[in-house]
């Protein structure tokens, strides 16, 4: 099949509730039974056909009652209130699944979705550097999070840990991070000293580019 | 201070009792509390000052309380029978962390939260490992056996292939995770099914991982 050809790619960072290198990356179960967390990607670089959408920023929160292949998923996806029409048209699109393979991180996550919650357009403040493993985000009076690196419990130095998912339909790599996040509203979340992850990505309609 | 030069390097097959990706690789706790191991390498090229200890392998079972680094854990080494005296007491010198920078490896570190190294056994030890593959096995007959196996996808039942590097570890630089299954027993015992694992190349010395 033929789809629109498009793209996104830059920095991506993310946070979720369970231990430090969350075991749903190696397909275990999650460390405290649900599953919560957010990300946001900024796009530097992206397309969809011929429109630009360099320099937004999406995100999105969840929870799943489990791991998340077992469904039951709630999200929310939030979109950086600078772009247009036809760039939120753009972006629901690719974040919806359309126009893309059904093995597309968007599918996959949006095939354990039951509830999708009403989009938000909001300011996005977003800061990631993957080399010193420290990322920011706030979306006010939505949600925010803090990245910083993992410590040694004894030495208290910085622990570095890569995982690389050769075939990973998410990230090919990925450096691991401590997180923090909270948020208010309908999927109010509150987490500390948990995994985070770090991650120059690109996606188009065939899945992560490599 | 100068230690004596010494070098070991070989696929290794570690499996423990921790769920797939083992927090532990992350500095977080063990899945289910405690952390119990089986560990072997064989060495494929490898000295001790003069001493040459290629073709040799060593196996290893652990057992901590708790978390790795809060101690009181029992270690029972195995040393390849074909080993000669030299080479056995070169092997259990790098095995108890000694002739090491602190801190360089695994065995330095691991030394310090052991506090009970039981007396080794001195056995005919099977290795058998395919990296690429993500399979593997080694066993002391009447001991110990231990399987490594790709991960599998809950949903689609495929191999699933996840690397982890730890570009400043003591023990891997880089390792592909897979599933475990281990029996053993005498003075630890071990049993556990779909376990973490992990195969690597390891590269060691009394200053750390050769990288």
């Amino acid at each position: 099949m033929a789809y629109v050809d498009w793209m996104i790619s830059g920095p991506k960072i993310a946070s979720c509730n369970c231990a430090y290198g969350c075991p749903c990356e190696f397909n275990a179960r999650p460390t405290h039974g649900l599953c919560e967390g957010l990300e946001a990607h900024r796009i530097e670089k992206g397309h969809f056909d011929d429109l630009r959408l360099d320099g937004l920023i999406i995100a999105a929160r969840y929870r799943w009652p489990g791991p998340v292949h077992e469904g039951g998923g709630v999200a929310q996806g939030i979109v950086d209130e600078r772009a247009t029409e036809a760039q939120r048209e753009a972006l629901f699109k690719i974040l919806g699944g359309q126009e893309q393979e059904p093995t597309t991180v968007f599918n996959i996550y949006g095939a354990t979705i039951e509830k999708e919650l009403d989009p938000i357009f909001a300011p996005i403040e977003f800061e990631c550097d993957i080399e010193g493993r420290t990322g920011r985000l706030r979306v006010p009076g939505v949600m925010e999070m803090a990245i910083e690196p993992i410590r040694n419990p004894v030495t208290g130095k910085p622990h570095r840990a890569v995982i690389r998912l050769p075939e990973g339909f998410e990230f090919t790599e990925a450096e691991v991070a401590s997180g923090r996040f909270w948020g208010g509203g309908d999927l109010a979340f509150e987490n500390r000293e948990c995994y985070a992850a770090l991650t120059q990505v690109g996606y188009g309609p065939y899945g992560v580019l490599r | 201070m100068a230690y004596v030069d010494w070098s070991i390097k070989g696929p290794e097959l570690a499996t423990c009792n921790c769920d797939w990706g083992c927090p532990c690789q992350f500095n977080a706790r063990p899945t289910h509390g405690d952390c119990r191991a089986a560990v072997a390498m064989r060495i494929d090229e490898g000295h001790f000052g003069d001493v040459r200890l290629d073709g040799l392998v060593w196996a290893g079972m652990f057992a901590w309380p708790g978390a790795i680094h809060e101690g009181n854990g029992q270690g029972q080494p195995v040393l390849d029978e074909r080993a000669d005296e030299r080479q056995r007491e070169a092997i259990l010198k790098i095995l108890a962390g000694e002739e090491t920078e602190p801190g360089a490896t695994v065995f330095n570190v691991f030394a310090s939260v052991i506090d009970t190294f039981h007396e080794p056994l001195f056995k005919p030890i099977e290795f058998d490992v395919d990296m690429e593959a993500r399979t593997g096995r080694f066993a002391v007959p009447g001991l110990v056996e231990a399987r490594g196996e790709p991960i599998t996808n809950p949903v689609t039942g495929k191999a699933h292939r996840a690397r982890v590097a730890l570009p400043h570890g003591f023990e891997y630089t880089e390792a592909e995770f897979a599933s475990s299954t281990t029996r053993a027993t005498g003075k630890v015992p071990l049993d556990w099914m779909r376990g973490h694992g992990h195969f690597a190349m390891l590269h060691l010395t009394n200053t750390g991982p050769v990288r």
